[in-house]
Order: structure tokens, then C-alpha cells, then sequence
């Protein structure tokens, strides 16, 4: 058993974590774990290699377990004082045995849930996350930013014990919150160029609703039902109504069916409104049956005809959308009338297929289709517009909240309940409630807290922000990625998989591409210049759409910046987002050469590296700034001792390679 | 095994990938999936019958973005609105070239083959890009797990690395931006990408001052492998994922400071001259640079940057971009590429770097045979060209017919009844380079079986083979 941290060393850390206390404490004269990888692959180095590599990982590792116990250390003693009465003998080292794990407090329903399940089955959790860490997590998260060395020193400056709460408080809502959110829900609404000129007021109704908090049931009712003569003077409009519908700009006449066809158009709409609000991929069910195709992958969906697809389309059959035309310049303008006085979802009279199979899959003619609700065959009610009532009807399914609080929980935790977002497999979700045993994949990683989160957002009115909330003041949200041996118990070793479902750590995240080229900008105070428009902004998610930043035509840092998403798996909006949370060397060979790194480390940027070196700080001041804005911690004692040096040799060129050094680190990439 | 596993890579067993661009690629063998996506290794079976010709080492691919208009160019028809100067000269029979648009080509027709009777399921750009990146029809069911051909032939020619190959496999130009960007390397491991450069900005930031910049990484490599050394406390809980990025650096770093590396990067002002000096010219010198150092990589893409878009003036000179600047473009850069892979000598005694290369130039459809009110072309999936030469190829071969104006085929010019597609150029390719065309993936994420070539163009009534188009080997 390898010795648990000492509660004195432990306080020590606590009151004093400034000096980096605890860490050195452990890692030299402790035995590697009996059981524990370390001690695996010490056993048969092949090489000298192999054996350099198994020494480098077994420091590692030890210095692994000292890292998390500081961590820990506050949590411990803060709760040693807190659960001292209701849990006997909690300050003690028994509480470690396996089998019986501490018990987790409870914060928010999350915990309720997954607290429950943990101690019920003797899972061990990891501890919580040091304040600097959640600091820069929940930042991340919240704002797609890493944290200023302003609000870190604050941050670590302020005991009071709901600290961590006020700041989840005061992050949702802000202007960048709502830029982050906007920017995910871009990605999701496929906020591409091809929406054409309505997709600025649409981005900025996105943002309205986020600062707002409004009811996300109302908001998608109104994605879903706005009426035109323009559709630009309803943004919300934008999702349904989308130039890219036309098949050419340059048509014959205003009559020209071909600029865009109505049926394809709305079975478009329909799967994208399928994978969004229901988390159900209905593109295969857009072509032809489930039957004899979707067995093995879905059983729900193998159940459904494609009928049945056209009877949800049919919702959207009385919508029109009549694109505008331009005499002078023979070109169709972008702004669509959209109204609700076509006849129906008829298949005899309209034009050549050109948009979602292209005329693959030619729909039988002459057939009308009336509305049905695909999860439970519903229709609208007399005289009740039909996209009313679908709003209606979805809004009002468990489903929706379901999918909905599926996306926010993946992106918050790293792994949603179904993955990926849009492979919810009705058929087995409803044996599952039923308690029936299934083995299949795609099932929820944990449908009991998924089906608490989803009442808990359907029952306050669909806030958002009670969600993210919810999500984020949980303990669970602010555990350490490291579950060290010692807490899993004797023969566990650290991990095993089948606890993943009850997230008893955080899981660590690559960063997204505008979080990461958003927080380079952050980090380096040197801001981004878009070839686009000529202005100067501070984050890419000021713009609207990747391709505003002007990679594909423009010039200079655009496409650079361009590059850099792409390499972060940034969606181009049309095809289906790529497949996140990836490392790769082009990523690595990209933050190495990229100019947009480079230029900005550089002292002749004029930014952070510049304003360090030209002030009369000493080196060590500069280091700890460097790390406080790039890494949003304090350097170690080691760490400090190291940068320093680097300084005080060459005060420009030293600060620079620190910065690119401290860019380059994991640390800087993932979130955690 | 392993459909839509849940767990992010995160979560996975600590597994040791040893990245090694060169020679080894995988150190053990790596089980389970990357946030059930990523498969490896593959379970590819031969689905049929097929022998692949092997007849190239190397192959380059040009997509001539936004679609190059064939009845003007390489399947030439004199109609009412066939500009007076296009100084057409008949080669023989079945080959006209307009010497005004390509001064350089007609030279070198023998060199050449075509095929006339292509088909392309797509009217958009978007679609027909992601068609002719991925060599099959956009499936938004499974996009997400589609991954470029030319990572598919990454990860075929993997095994055939050498100890001394230090760059990737599959390398692209100006891909990131295309229309469908660069598409990634879907369920296959993501060593298997295609590293894009852009080569309008990467002559300077590599070919620069080499020898400082060289320098200056070397030194901030250094500081950040020391700086891991100090920081190892606190990176330990990072897990996995950063052991990984400590991996894709040093491969990353390997490639930068690999003494042919800067090479590539070396354009004399000839070379610019006679290439061209925008995206295209200096991809092309990109690709004959990489194919000349030898240094891994086998497959070359290069987007040409969107310029054949002419829906309006095709042959209005007050355009920045119209027949009488793109087909130059294009011939410049093409025929430059031809002179100097056939001018150097190839890895077996007797033959040229041309021998051993194929070289496809290729759009995503046609364009109308009819002339719009603005005397422009739009999109036309029916009838198109793509080009063929070097590696393999009989030069001189003129496959497919069309009719009198170019709306149709009236010879597909191959040994099936329909029309080749995109499916078939890509098949081409991987029989060109030695990979069985016929093989198909059944250990996908989706658990939908990945062919190769695409047996049915997306469940449409057109006819598609999955072969090659074999008539255009000597």
C-alpha cells in the first residue's frame, strides 16, 4: 500500500501553496505500487531506450501522485473541518480503503446522482481539481478563454469558501460567454457563409438569447416557425431559410425552378432539425427505409420508413421560400420571402433535385404526405399552423430535453452520455428505463443522471444557464483528471474503464481551434488582424463564420489562422464536424512554425513579451506573468528557478522562448 | 469490434503509440479506438478480384477547383461561340488543342492521355470537391468517418516506409482552402492526414533564412523538452493525452529539422518563371521537390485555388480570371512539371522520375455545353474530362467520346457500358501505386463496411463499376 500523504504535509500545502509545497515531498522515496503500471514495465526493459523511457515514466508517475495529493490537500482539509460530524473518522487515512470512498459532497443534482451511484458501488473518485486548475477549466469552458493573470491572482487571492460558485455565476452571461456559446451553436446550426447575408443578425440572435437566458424551448420554436417578406428581418429565420439552396446564382428567369428545390430544401431542414434538437441522425431515412440497412446500428431508426421522414418533412409543407431576383444584374438576392401558403408536402410538382441527394433518390411522384410527429405519430391539431404544431410536439417530447442536455454535458465533461450527439438509439433508451440489460454500444454512458438532467432543464423553463450551471457547480465538474492509486484501493491499479461512465475524474480535452488561437491572442496580448474586413479583433469568435476570416480568398494571418482550425478540428459547417479532441503533428508542426505563434512570442510584437522585458520588473517577476498568462498558475519553485535564468541570460530572447516553450506545452492545449 | 465507443481517448488504456514517421509506424499493435473513431489496425479484406498495376512510385494529383470547361479545352468543339483566337490546331482526328490557351500542352500531347467520358453525380462545388477529395459521394450519414483518399493511401503504403523516410506520406497544397477544406483522415489514425502547406506563405517561413530559423527551433526545442523535464509534477495528471503530444512534437520536429526539409522550400527565380508564382505554380514546385527528395512522400494533392468558375465572361479578357489566364495557368505549371520529373532520373536504372509518377489534373463535373445569357458555363455533371500522364500511362491515348456539342457521351472509351466517375480516377490512382482497389474496411466505427471504390454511386440508378480505368496503361 503505498503511504498516504501526511495530514501535516497536507495542511503545509494549504496554507502555504505558494511555495509549492507538497510536491517535493513525496515522489524520491516512495516505492513504486507492487501492482502498478510503473512497476509493469520496469520489469523487462528490452533496451537502454525502453529503460530510460520506464525511469522517465515511473518519476512521472510518482511525481503523478504528488501533484494530485496537492491537490487534494485543500479539498481534504476544508472537508476534514466540514464532514467531520457526519462522517466518522473522515480526516483519517481509512478513508482511502477500497470500498469505502469518502463520501462526495453533493453541490448540485449532478452530485445527488452521481454521488449516489459512486459510493453505492465503491467506485473511487479523484479529488478536486487546485483553484488555479478550475479556474482555468471553468474559464475555458464557459468563455473559450484562458484566464488574464488579473483574474488568476484574484481568484487565488479570494478564500472566501463559495468562490468557485460566484465565479461560475459571474462568467455565464458575459459577452464571452455568449460568443462561445453562439460559436457552438454555430457549429451546430451549420452558421456557414453559405447562409448568406442574414448570418451576422442571426449570429447576433444566437447571442441575444444566450446573455438573455431565454427559455431554449422558445428559442427553438422560433427557429422553427418565423414568417418573412424578407427573411433577413427574422434572424432566427436563417436556419430554414439558406441561399445554399440555390444551385446557381446565375439562373435563366425568376421562374427558373432550378434555382433551388422546395421538397429538398425542407428534408434538409428536417435532418438538421432531427440531429440538433432530438440528437437523431435521419439522413439515412431521408433516402430510404431503416429496414434492411440500419439493423446494426440502430435499431429505432431501422424501424422507420422513409414515410415516415416525409410525414415529419410535411410539417414544413405549407412553407415557402421565393428567392428574390435582380433584373439588372440577373442575380437571385439572397433574402427569401418564407411564408406558409404552399399546399402541402406534394411530391408531383416541383423541380429537379439538387441539393441533399442530388436526384440519387428520386421520390415517387404525385404522393401528398400530411404531418406526423416521427417519435410518436402525432399531428397537429384543427386548424393549427403545421409548423406550430411541431414546435409544439418536439419542445414538448422528453427527447428534446434528452438531446439537448446531452450536447451541453459533452461539451462541459468532455464525453456525453451518447456519442456522437445524433446517435441516440431510441429502442434500446426505452428498454433501458426499463431496466432491461444492454450490452449494445451507443447506449448512454449513464442514463440515470442523464434523465435527471433532462427533467431538472424541462421542469425551469429550459434555462440554459440553470443547466451549465448545474453542470459546472457540481463537485464532479471540479475533480482532478488524476485518480491516483492510492485512492482506487489495493489491486484496482488507477483506472479501470467500466467506472467511466460515473466521471469520478475529469476527463482532459484538446482545445478547440478558436478556443486555442483565441487564447494564443489572450495569452501573448498581441490581437489577430482578419484580411476580411481590415478590422482588428481580439478573438475569432467575434467573427461569425470560419470563413469570414478570409482563409479561402484572403491573405496574411487569415488563412494562417485558418490553417490552425482546420488542424483543430473546426467544422467547415456543411459537412459533418470532424471528429474532435485529437492530437496530431500537424497540430504540433503548426505551433511550432505557425506565424501566428511566432509573431506574436516575438518582443517586436509590442505585446505581452514586450511590455515584460521593457519593465523594470526582475526575472523572476517576468516568469511568474509568463506562466500566470499563458499557463494560468504560478511557476513551481523548480519551474521559476528555470524560466528565471533563461531571463536573466538574455532578458528579450529568454522571455520569448519561454512563452513558445510554455505555448507548445500540453498544459497550454488541453484543457483540464 | 467498437462501434461509437463512448470513451474519448482520455479514457483509454494508457497504450504507447510510438509515432515514428520513418520506417516503424506502430510499435505493438494498437487495440480499441480513439474516441471511437479511429481504428487501427484495419480489418481490409479483399471484397473481390483485382491486381493492382504498380506501375507508379508516386502520383500527383491537381484539382482544377471550381471545374475547367472541357468543350473549350481537352474535348474541343468549334461552335457559334468559340472565340475567333483560339488559333485551334487539329492533331489528329480525335485531339484538338487550342495553342492560344495552351501553348506548352500541344507540344506534348503525346505525353498525355485523356478521358472524356467522365460523369460526376454532383452539380455543387461543395459536394463535387468532397467527391473528388474522398473519391466517393457525400454520405452526411458517415461523413464523419470518411476519410481522404489520400490517407487511405497513407496508410497502405505505410508498411513500404523506409528506415530514412522522415516526411508523411501523403502530403496536399492549398487544401485547407478548398471548398471542403481539408478533409482528415476519417476512422484511420490521424499520422495519416495530409499535411497541407500553403504555398503561398511556406517559401517564406521555411525557405527563408534556413539556417537561423533552423537555430531558433532547435533551441526552443531543447527549452521545451528541458521545460517538461521541470514541469513533469505538474503535467503528470495530465495523462495520456499530453504523452501523446510529447510524441506528435518530436515526429513534428524530426520532419522540421530534417536536412531536406529546408530543400523543399528552394525555388531558383527560373523556376518561378517558368512555373508561375501564385498557389499553383508553387505547389507544383512543392510536389516536384518532395517527389525528388524522396523522402517518404508518395502522394501529392494539389487544389489549384479555385480559378475555373466561369459562370459568367469564359472569354471576357477584362476578367482577372478567365479561359485566356486559366488555361496558361495551368499549362505552365503542368508542363513545367512534365519537363523537369522527365528530365531527372528515376529510382531504377533507365527511367525518369516521370516514368515512376503519375499525374492526374482533374475537376469535380463539367460545365454546360450551352453558353448562359452572360456568356459564362455553369455546372454540368453529364459529360467531363480528366487528364493522365507519367507513371505508367500511354501517352497519346484519347479514352470516351462525346457527342457534337459535349452534352453526352456517345463512347464511354473503356471496357464497361456506363461512364466512369471520380470513384474511378481514385481506383486508378491506388492500381497505379500497387493497392487493391477492391479491399474494403469492415472494422469502421459505424460498423458500416468502408469500400475502397464505392460499388453504387449512393443508392442512385446510374451504373457504377468499382475498377479502374485500365485502358489508359501502356
Amino acid at each position: 500500500m503505498p503511504r498516504p500523504l501526511p495530514y501535516a504535509a497536507a495542511l503545509a500545502a494549504v496554507l502555504f501553496p505558494f511555495l509549492g509545497g507538497g510536491s517535493p515531498a513525496l515522489p524520491a522515496s516512495l516505492p513504486p505500487s507492487p501492482n502498478g503500471p510503473a512497476a509493469a514495465r520496469q520489469e523487462a526493459p528490452a533496451s537502454a531506450r525502453e529503460q530510460a523511457r520506464a525511469e522517465e515514466e515511473r518519476r512521472a508517475d510518482a511525481a503523478h501522485r504528488a501533484a494530485a495529493e496537492e491537490e487534494t490537500a485543500t479539498e481534504k482539509a476544508r472537508r476534514a473541518v466540514a464532514t467531520a460530524g457526519a462522517l466518522p473518522g473522515a480526516a483519517a487515512p481509512s478513508s482511502d480503503r477500497p470500498g469505502s470512498p469518502r463520501r462526495m459532497p453533493r453541490r448540485t443534482l449532478v452530485d445527488e446522482v452521481l454521488g449516489e451511484q459512486l459510493e453505492q458501488q465503491g467506485i473511487p473518485y479523484a479529488g478536486p481539481a487546485s483553484d488555479a486548475r478550475f479556474l482555468r477549466r471553468v474559464t475555458l469552458d464557459a468563455t473559450g478563454l484562458i484566464p488574464t493573470p488579473e483574474e488568476v491572482r484574484a481568484f487565488l487571492a479570494d478564500d472566501s469558501p463559495d468562490k468557485r460558485s460566484r465565479l461560475v455565476d459571474r462568467l455565464i452571461g458575459s459577452e464571452e460567454f455568449a460568443e462561445q456559446w453562439a460559436w457552438f451553436f454555430g457549429d451546430l446550426f451549420r452558421l456557414a457563409h453559405q447562409v448568406g447575408a442574414v448570418r451576422n443578425p442571426f449570429q447576433s440572435w444566437i447571442k441575444e438569447w444566450l446573455t438573455t437566458d431565454r427559455p431554449y424551448d422558445e428559442v427553438v420554436r422560433d427557429l422553427l416557425t418565423g414568417v418573412a417578406k424578407a427573411h433577413g428581418s427574422v434572424p432566427s429565420l436563417a436556419f430554414l431559410a439558406r441561399s445554399h439552396q440555390a444551385k446557381s446564382r446565375i439562373v435563366m428567369s425568376p421562374d427558373d425552378y432550378s434555382i433551388h428545390n422546395r421538397l429538398d430544401a425542407i428534408d434538409q431542414f428536417n435532418v438538421d432539425v432531427s440531429r440538433v434538437f432530438l440528437g437523431l441522425n435521419t439522413s439515412c431515412i431521408s433516402c430510404h427505409d431503416g429496414a434492411a440497412h440500419l439493423e446494426p446500428l440502430n435499431e429505432w431508426l431501422s424501424e422507420r420508413t422513409r414515410e415516415e421522414f416525409y410525414r415529419q418533412s410535411a410539417f414544413f409543407g405549407n412553407a415557402r421560400l421565393i428567392t428574390s431576383w435582380d433584373d439588372r444584374s440577373k442575380n437571385v438576392v439572397v433574402d427569401l420571402l418564407v411564408d406558409d401558403l404552399a399546399k402541402g408536402y406534394d411530391t408531383g410538382d416541383d423541380a429537379p433535385y439538387h441539393t441533399l441527394s442530388e436526384g440519387r433518390f428520386p421520390r415517387l411522384e404525385g404522393l401528398a404526405y400530411e404531418p406526423a410527429f416521427l417519435l410518436t405519430g402525432e399531428t397537429p391539431a384543427a386548424g393549427e399552423n403545421p409548423r406550430d404544431a411541431l414546435a409544439r410536439l418536439l419542445t414538448g417530447h422528453p427527447q428534446f430535453a434528452r438531446a439537448t442536455v446531452n450536447l451541453v454535458w459533452g461539451k462541459l465533461m468532455t464525453v456525453a452520455f451518447v456519442e456522437p450527439y445524433n446517435a441516440f438509439d431510441l429502442a434500446r433508451l426505452g428498454r433501458l428505463a426499463a431496466g432491461e440489460e444492454d450490452l449494445l454500444p451507443s447506449r448512454p454512458v449513464n442514463p440515470e443522471l442523464m434523465e435527471a438532467l433532462a427533467e431538472d432543464f424541462a421542469a425551469n423553463d429550459f434555462s440554459f444557464w440553470r443547466l451549465v450551471k448545474t453542470i459546472m457547480k457540481s463537485e464532479a465538474y471540479g475533480l482532478s483528471p488524476h485518480l491516483p492509486a492510492e485512492r482506487t484501493g489495493e489491486g484496482n491499479g488507477e483506472w479501470k474503464d467500466e467506472w467511466a461512465g460515473y466521471y469520478p475524474r475529469r476527463y482532459v480535452r484538446v482545445l478547440t481551434g478558436p478556443e486555442l488561437v483565441d487564447s494564443l491572442t489572450r495569452a501573448t496580448a498581441v490581437p489577430t488582424e482578419f484580411a476580411f474586413s481590415g478590422i482588428t479583433v481580439e478573438r475569432v469568435k467575434e467573427l461569425t463564420t470560419p470563413s469570414d476570416l478570409g482563409g479561402r480568398r484572403g491573405r496574411g494571418e487569415g488563412a494562417e489562422v485558418d490553417a490552425l482550425l482546420q488542424s483543430f478540428f473546426q467544422s467547415n459547417r456543411m459537412t459533418p464536424a470532424p471528429v474532435g479532441n485529437r492530437g496530431s503533428i500537424l497540430q504540433a508542426l503548426l505551433m511550432m512554425q505557425s506565424g501566428v505563434v511566432n509573431r506574436r512570442v516575438s518582443g517586436e510584437a509590442g505585446g505581452r513579451v514586450a511590455e515584460l522585458t521593457a519593465s523594470d520588473r526582475d526575472a523572476g517577476a517576468v516568469v511568474d506573468e509568463l506562466f500566470l498568462a499563458t499557463l494560468g498558475r504560478f511557476p513551481t519553485p523548480a519551474e521559476s528557478e528555470f524560466g528565471a535564468e533563461r531571463i536573466a541570460a538574455d532578458r528579450v530572447s529568454g522571455a520569448e522562448d519561454l512563452q513558445w516553450a510554455l505555448l507548445n506545452s500540453p498544459e497550454f492545449l488541453l484543457n483540464h | 469490434m467498437c462501434a461509437a465507443d463512448p470513451r474519448g481517448p482520455d479514457l483509454l488504456p494508457a497504450r504507447r503509440e510510438v509515432l515514428r514517421y520513418g520506417g516503424l509506424a506502430l510499435a505493438g499493435s494498437v487495440a480499441g479506438s480513439l474516441a471511437g473513431q479511429v481504428v487501427w489496425p484495419l480489418d481490409a479484406r479483399a471484397a473481390g478480384k483485382a491486381t493492382p498495376r504498380r506501375t507508379a512510385r508516386h502520383c500527383i494529383f491537381i484539382e482544377m477547383g471550381g471545374a475547367i470547361s472541357p468543350m473549350d479545352t481537352w474535348d474541343f468543339k468549334q461552335t457559334r461561340w468559340t472565340p475567333p483566337d483560339l488559333d485551334p490546331v487539329q492533331l489528329r482526328d480525335d485531339l484538338t488543342i487550342p495553342r492560344a490557351l495552351f501553348p506548352n500542352l500541344v507540344e506534348r500531347m503525346d505525353q498525355v492521355a485523356l478521358v472524356r467520358s467522365m460523369r460526376a453525380p454532383e452539380l455543387i462545388h461543395f459536394n463535387g470537391q468532397y467527391h473528388t477529395q474522398t473519391g466517393r459521394a457525400l454520405n452526411v450519414a458517415l461523413a464523419r468517418e470518411i476519410p481522404a483518399f489520400g490517407s487511405v493511401i497513407a496508410a497502405e503504403l505505410d508498411g513500404e516506409r523506409r528506415e530514412s523516410d522522415r516526411f508523411p506520406t501523403y502530403v496536399s497544397t492549398y487544401l485547407t482552402r478548398a471548398r471542403a477544406g481539408s478533409i482528415g483522415a476519417g476512422f484511420l489514425p490521424t499520422r495519416f492526414s495530409g499535411l497541407d502547406l500553403d504555398p503561398t506563405t511556406v517559401f517564406e517561413s521555411f525557405g527563408g533564412d534556413v539556417e537561423g530559423g533552423r537555430r531558433l527551433l532547435e533551441e526552443r526545442f531543447r527549452l521545451l523538452n528541458e521545460l517538461a523535464e521541470v514541469s513533469a509534477a505538474e503535467r503528470a495528471s495530465l495523462g495520456r493525452q499530453a504523452s501523446d503530444y510529447r510524441d506528435y512534437y518530436r515526429t513534428a520536429y524530426g520532419l522540421l529539422t530534417d536536412a531536406r526539409w529546408p530543400e523543399l522550400f528552394r525555388a531558383s527565380a527560373t523556376d518561378r518563371e517558368r512555373y508561375g508564382e501564385d498557389e499553383f505554380g508553387l505547389g507544383c514546385i512543392l510536389a516536384r521537390n518532395l517527389i525528388e527528395a524522396d523522402a517518404g512522400t508518395r502522394f501529392i494533392y494539389i487544389y489549384d485555388g479555385d480559378k475555373w468558375d466561369h459562370h459568367a465572361g469564359i472569354f471576357d479578357r477584362s476578367r482577372r480570371w478567365n479561359h485566356y489566364t486559366t488555361c496558361p495557368r495551368l499549362d505552365r505549371g503542368f508542363t513545367s512539371l512534365l519537363d523537369d520529373l522527365e528530365a531527372r532520373p528515376g529510382s531504377e536504372p533507365g527511367r525518369t522520375l516521370l516514368d515512376e509518377t503519375l499525374i492526374v489534373v482533374a475537376s469535380e463535373f463539367g460545365r454546360t455545353p450551352e453558353m448562359n445569357p452572360v456568356l459564362g458555363r455553369d455546372h454540368y455533371r453529364f459529360a467531363y474530362t480528366t487528364m493522365f500522364a507519367g507513371g505508367g500511362v500511354a501517352g497519346g491515348r484519347v479514352l470516351g467520346r462525346t457527342n457534337e456539342d459535349g452534352s453526352e457521351v456517345v463512347d464511354p472509351g473503356w471496357k464497361h457500358p456506363g461512364q466512369p466517375f471520380m470513384d474511378n480516377t481514385v481506383a486508378t490512382i491506388y492500381s497505379a501505386l500497387g493497392i487493391d482497389w477492391r479491399k474494403a474496411v469492415h472494422n469502421t466505427p459505424s460498423g458500416r463496411e468502408y469500400l475502397y471504390v464505392d460499388t453504387i454511386s449512393l443508392g442512385g440508378s446510374e451504373m457504377m463499376f468499382d475498377d479502374e480505368i485500365g485502358d489508359l496503361f501502356a
